[in-house]
């Protein structure tokens, strides 16, 4: 262990010029000095940015597989755009993840058990199992590009579209493990909602998977595709704002709320998710399939904006999170034997401020 | 001397080979200053418990008994070889500590308790202070361990909760899943840290050093159940003493061991609002929200895969 002097300043004091502030909570709960009761999740943009690719990917599969299902030859460019990007976040995920470890060099320590009261350890085989699955998925695909004369692909493909199924069942774990994993922790704002943020983030990986498909539909010039796609995002869309009012309103009743509005950044990315991420795409799906006509603008527009403000949820989320845990008047409020909905039993008080604004002690 | 002793202490003449109001027997084999070999199962002499794995220890912190003179932190350091907090000055009373962290396995907290209503009849110097020494929980359904996804924490023989050092990658998912804000990862060795309760120290038969540095007894270290016994004979006598606003943290029922967290291996005497010391009174177990996150996402996902299926089974081309 090196000397604590090595480690940056604000690394160490994490969070508690934040918690001075103290804004949320019961106005009753006491605290101690204001310190963080709680320690915030060690976790940089690596892990939000995975939470997104792990989403958009798994739920890639999940659309590429409803499109085999449907048997249709013009959906077939939407399974095979499924599978690779279904590739592309599997290939993506775990580099991402690995680099967040603090100790790299052991990611296979992952490995060594499966524990199911841990997301962590859910998560670790539910994308091992989503890249190996996705992997046999675009076989084909890659055969076709690599060997172009070799016959026999026949097989091959049987055995891609065995292993769709499996890709998606672990595609769909995908979208949403993330959710138990942020959830399952003492994090307030998180386990503040669980249900909520399960919704939220499945519904949103949803739409992300479909915009990312549409997007790819529109600049292959496949309107009718992308425009069946907007509406698959449309109605996940929707879901998602419902899920997010639902959260907000559970944010509210559990007086986690004021973890939103600790800081700046975290407000703006927030407020921004939603109307990139949820207001931008149901307005341009919305004029688009009112007006009858399809909008090549209009699609595209809905399907980066799905994406971005998918993306910034997850900072928004994971950012609001660790203020949550870093305000003590949150923390000890959110474990209040009555959530801090009732009032405390008269013999408590709160230390800092006093109640009548004195703290000295009359001397005799 | 010796009945004032007992008084004080009505628990000692109750620990395993003490003899009622006097020294364990053992101890006149080792009246020499200096002793050049490790007392065979020294906890007996410090603690009057022999160490055996396979039953559940913890610690019992008093806080009515401490005195803040942190000789458990310095103790712990000292013995654990962690590094010193150079923090600067915390403006939190004589806590510059602040809170346990990777290189703080004990933490005293000082609170400068205004009492409001005594205002008239108690002398400034009575100071009403309530100090704590903090420590890892061992919790029984501990959340850094459910959480840790390598198994690098681990139950040990002796009921406590440790990791294991060389398994350890430094996820930091145990971070965020400790209800109480213990484990915290290293950002210099990339390991996550906590107390052990001196994993090394009971294999060799001491008692944890916080514990055997505590000149007031405000740490006691036994078998589990001993404890839990002192702790509620302790809290009577209080109450019988007039301190009716003592009660215990982290046993059974009591504040602390709420929300599927069923028992905290070392719990606490406190004598106000759990919030005063930073601790929260209702934490819960973590494990418990997986279900309800996992399965409303997953149902969502599936839902909405089957809106994908019935938007593609239109017209074929």
């Amino acid at each position: 262990m090196t000397l604590v002097n090595d480690v940056p300043f604000d690394r160490r004091e994490r969070g508690t010029r934040k918690a001075e502030r103290q804004p949320g909570g019961a106005k009753d709960t006491p605290t101690y000095y204001g310190h963080p009761a709680l320690k915030a999740a060690p976790w940089g943009w690596l892990v939000w940015s995975y939470i997104f690719v792990a989403g958009t990917a798994g739920a890639a599969q999940v659309i590429g597989t409803a499109a085999q299902l449907s048997g249709r030859e013009d959906l077939k460019p939407v399974r095979d755009n499924g599978r690779i990007i279904g590739m592309l976040g599997a290939l993506a995920g775990a580099p991402l993840l690995i680099a967040d470890l603090h100790t790299p060099k052991r990611f296979y320590n992952m490995l060594r058990i499966f524990r199911s009261t841990s997301p962590m350890s859910i998560g670790t085989f539910t994308l091992l199992s989503f890249s190996g699955f996705t992997g046999l998925t675009v076989l084909p695909q890659a055969l076709r590009r690599l060997f172009p004369f070799w016959r026999g692909k026949k097989a091959v493909e049987t055995v891609a579209d065995v292993a769709q199924f499996p890709a998606a069942v672990a595609g769909l774990g995908m979208t949403s493990y993330t959710a138990a994993l942020l959830s399952a922790t003492s994090s307030p704002l998180w386990a503040a909602a669980p249900k909520e943020l399960g919704g939220r983030f499945a519904a949103s990986s949803v739409a992300s998977g479909a915009a990312a498909l549409a997007l790819v539909e529109e600049l292959n010039d496949r309107p009718a595709n992308a425009r069946l796609l907007g509406k698959l995002a449309l109605v996940a869309t929707a879901a998602n704002l419902v899920f997010s009012r639902l959260s907000r309103l559970k944010y509210r009743e559990r007086k986690v709320e004021a973890a939103i509005d600790a800081d700046p950044a975290t407000a703006t990315a927030y407020r921004a998710a939603t109307v990139i991420g949820v207001g931008v795409p149901l307005f341009c799906l919305g004029v688009s399939l009112l007006s009858g006509r399809h909008s090549r603008r209009l699609s595209l527009t809905a399907s980066l904006a799905t994406l971005a403000g998918g993306l910034l949820m997850r900072k928004a989320v994971m950012q609001a999170g660790e203020n949550s845990a870093n305000n003590s008047a949150i923390s000890l409020t959110f474990a209040r034997e009555d959530g801090g909905r009732g009032e405390l039993p008269p013999g408590a008080r709160p230390l800092i401020p006093a109640e009548d604004g004195t703290r000295r002690r009359r001397l005799h | 001397m010796t009945e004032a002793w007992d008084t004080a202490k009505p628990w000692i003449s109750k620990s395993a080979g003490m003899i009622e109001g006097s020294l364990h027997p053992r101890v006149l084999d080792y009246t020499d200053s200096f002793i050049d070999e490790v007392i065979p199962n020294e906890s007996e002499l410090t603690a009057g418990v022999t160490i055996e794995p396979g039953k559940s220890y913890g610690f019992f912190t008093d806080t009515t008994l401490c005195i803040g003179c942190k000789a458990c932190e310095v103790a712990c350091k000292e013995w654990n070889q962690l590094p010193a907090e150079e923090q600067g000055m915390s403006g939190m009373s004589y806590d510059n500590t602040r809170g346990l962290s990777s290189s703080t396995w004990r933490h005293v907290t000082f609170v400068e308790k205004v009492d409001r209503e005594h205002t008239d009849d108690m002398q400034p110097f009575q100071s009403n202070w309530l100090m704590m020494s903090d420590v890892c929980k061992h919790c029984a359904n501990a959340p850094c361990l459910e959480a840790c996804p390598t198994g690098a924490l681990f139950r040990t023989e002796f009921d406590t909760v440790v990791v294991q050092q060389d398994i350890c990658n430094g996820c930091g998912y145990c971070v965020p899943a400790c209800p109480f804000g213990v484990v915290d990862l290293d950002m210099s060795d990339g390991k996550a840290h906590k107390c052990t309760l001196c994993y090394d120290r009971l294999k060799g038969g001491l008692e944890p050093a916080c514990a055997k540095s505590c000149p007031t007894d405000s740490i006691q270290f036994g078998e589990w159940d001993d404890l839990y016994e002192r702790a509620q004979e302790r809290v009577e006598d209080l109450h019988e003493r007039g301190a009716t606003n003592a009660y215990l943290y982290g046993t059974p029922g009591a504040p602390g061991a709420t929300g599927g967290l069923e028992r905290l291996q070392a719990f606490f005497l406190l004598s106000d609002r759990p919030e005063v010391y930073g601790l929260p009174a209702a934490p819960t177990r973590p494990s418990r929200r997986v279900a309800p996150a996992l399965g409303t996402g997953l149902a969502t996902a599936a839902s909405l895969a089957l809106a994908a299926i019935f938007l593609f089974s239109g017209k074929r081309r």
